[in-house]
């Protein structure tokens, strides 16, 4: 390696170091001051807990609640049911879409393209009517309606593109082969899908876990609450209770990560896994 | 009984046309290739026998079954893809299996279907390796090996070899006639390759913008090809073709001062626009002969036993003449042609042969 390669990649390198710094560092924060107490969070934010500053209150607190377990499972099964049904309706569209030629074809795709750019929540208020005429306020099913409804146009954008990367000869083969077109769907498109539907739900995870709006408007009640929408019973007009608030934040990472972890191998996996020929 | 009948077939995309009225017969059990050049249409037409595209007009019929709204799974076919289509998620054996499987065949059959095209097809060792961990050669045997299995009245091949290497296609090549031979089944072929065609075929269909120009033996294609498109397709390297004209009775007159002497057929009239065509094999140096031509020599060509020489008429064409051993001629020397008489075709001015030279 020469000199100039040598510096563009100490270049590329301390780019990408300071990115991960600035993105890692207020993660950082938050768990470093979840294992302090409330004086050392104010007193000196920025230190390491030290033996005469460390403390699990905010953990024993959040362990505590009771409420906080049902918070994570409601977040856990809206996160899931829309990665879930996202994947399951966003890849068959996009198989209907990129594989059969049917009149109202190009419509729907540049349909789905607009609610690629038109963001859902301008559509809150008639959500909320919506939702209400459904009688689906305070339940998860609305939540898991609307992120499905949010995330489809993206999914089906995405997917459609691997689909056109899988060439047109298996599912020709798998036709001469006698397997119906759901068979094929389901044999043959969506296994060799796979890192592209690891991408999909990435995508899709992040976002629906961390959203505070939706659960707000439409889930508001005890015991429909999700995680991020429950932490804020910490957050007070008066005072805060920081070391419940932090300790729950790190919390609520755990999950998210897990499954982060889960689809990027997958991801990788797939990229690996090689081509037809 | 599985012979392959096409009757009057059309396909048009929109108001183009691909395939132009095919009538086509694939007898039980023969080999049948379907030759021309790119875009031709060959593809498209087995693809139609296929089910894999629909047709606009005519009929098809598999075994005596007209078979024209049948998708692809009941038409009793097996397909071969040039790009193999192998299931890149599945190892071999369920890569052969998977249609089976399917067709919900009993597990015990299934495993004999598979051990006996893997045993004829030498991929016993490899049936839990996945395509991509296969070589090019072993990945077009596993795809020859998933239509066995399916024991269908018809395999139809497209463009089987044309992703192998040099070598390697003409072993499988080799394998493939085997394979016939062994399984008497009833092939349609197509490749675009006239030595395929040539050295498979029990009969060769030769297409041309979704016409049938010629349909025969190889060796009938080869003497009596029915006009120039077939003539210079069949055959390599491809037919010498001069442009002459008929001055008088049993004389062609090729331009600049060259007349040739021969008996014509008795379509030919004089004054006639003609063209001559003779193989390259059929011309050699020689300056004795009932019909000569004269010429300078432009490359030689050595391949060992035989060459080619390319040498330029003084009327401006360009012919070749095979070449055996090593004539001691440098490039730009004059050389005297014979042409075998009776290997020269005369076509008329619409393409279409007069006839062949009387033998």
């Amino acid at each position: 390696m020469n000199l100039r390669q040598q510096a563009s990649a100490f270049a590329v390198h301390a780019v990408l170091l300071a990115y991960t710094a600035l993105a890692l560092a207020p993660i950082i924060l938050v768990i470093m001051n979840s294992f302090k107490e409330r004086k050392a969070i104010f007193g000196a934010p920025l230190q390491l807990p030290s033996p005469s500053t460390f403390s699990l209150i905010g953990y024993d607190k959040v362990f505590g609640d009771s409420a906080i377990a049902s918070y994570y499972i409601n977040s856990i099964t809206v996160t899931g049911g829309t990665i879930f049904f996202t994947l399951l309706f966003g890849s068959m569209a996009a198989w209907a879409l990129a594989e059969y030629k049917f009149r109202f074809n190009t419509f729907l795709a540049i349909f789905l393209a607009i609610g690629i750019m038109v963001p859902i929540r301008l559509g809150s208020v008639a959500l909320i009517q919506l939702i209400a005429q459904l009688n689906l306020i305070n339940t998860l099913t609305a939540l898991i309606l609307v992120y499905v409804a949010q995330n489809i146009p993206l999914a089906v954008f995405i997917l459609s593109e691997f689909m056109g990367q899988i060439p047109k000869d298996l599912r020709e083969a798998a036709r001469c082969d006698g397997l119906s077109e759901y068979n094929i769907f389901f044999h043959i498109i969506l296994p060799l899908l796979r890192p592209a539907l690891a991408t999909v739900a990435v995508f899709t995870m992040i976002p629906v876990w961390n959203d505070l709006w939706f659960p707000l408007l439409l889930a508001p009640a005890r015991g429909k609450q999700t995680i991020t929408l429950g932490i804020q019973q910490f957050l007070g007009q008066y005072i805060t209770d920081w070391n419940s608030v932090l300790s729950a934040l790190a919390t609520a990472i755990i999950p998210v990560l897990i499954l982060y972890v889960i689809f990027s191998r997958q991801l990788i996996r797939g990229l690996t896994s090689g081509a037809v020929k | 009984m599985s012979e392959v009948k096409i009757e009057n077939l059309c396909k048009a995309y929109g108001p183009v046309e691909v395939l132009k009225n095919i009538d086509l017969t694939v007898e039980d059990g023969s080999f049948v290739v379907l030759v021309g050049p790119s875009g031709c249409g060959k593809s498209t037409l087995l693809r139609s026998i296929a089910g894999l595209e629909p047709i606009t007009a005519g009929n098809i019929s598999i075994g005596g079954r007209q078979v024209n709204d049948l998708p692809p799974a009941q038409r009793q076919i097996a397909m071969v893809f040039q790009s193999y289509a192998l299931y890149p998620h599945k190892n071999v054996y369920d890569n052969m299996a998977f249609g089976l499987k399917f067709a919900r065949t009993p597990k015990a059959e299934i495993d004999q279907r598979v051990s006996e095209a893997a045993r004829i097809l030498q991929l016993e060792h490899l049936l839990k390796r996945r395509p991509r961990e296969l070589s090019g050669g072993q990945r077009q045997r596993v795809a020859i090996g998933r239509a066995i299995v399916r024991k269908p009245q018809v395999f139809l091949f497209d463009e089987p070899l044309s992703n192998l290497d040099a070598a390697l296609r003409i072993n499988t090549r080799v394998e493939i006639a085997k394979l016939h031979k062994l399984l008497k089944a009833t092939i349609v072929y197509v490749t675009h390759d006239q030595v395929e065609a040539m050295t498979l075929a029990d009969k060769i269909v030769v297409m041309n913008n979704g016409r049938v120009e010629q349909t025969g033996k190889p060796l009938d294609l080869y003497y009596n090809p029915a006009n120039m498109f077939v003539a210079g397709f069949i055959g390599s390297p491809a037919m010498n073709f001069v442009a002459a004209k008929m001055t008088q009775k049993n004389q062609l007159d090729c331009g600049a001062g060259m007349k040739i002497n021969l008996p014509l057929p008795p379509a030919c009239k004089v004054g006639d626009k003609v063209t001559l065509g003779c193989r390259p094999e059929h011309i050699q140096f020689a300056a004795e002969g009932k019909i000569q031509l004269k010429g300078n020599v432009d490359i030689l060509e050595r391949l060992g036993e035989i060459g080619y020489a390319h040498v330029s008429l003084p009327n401006g064409q360009s012919i070749v003449a095979q070449i055996t051993g090593d004539p001691k001629v440098g490039n730009g020397a004059p050389v005297s042609l014979a042409l075998s008489p009776t290997h020269i075709h005369i076509f008329g001015e619409d393409g279409s042969v007069c006839s062949a030279a009387a033998r």
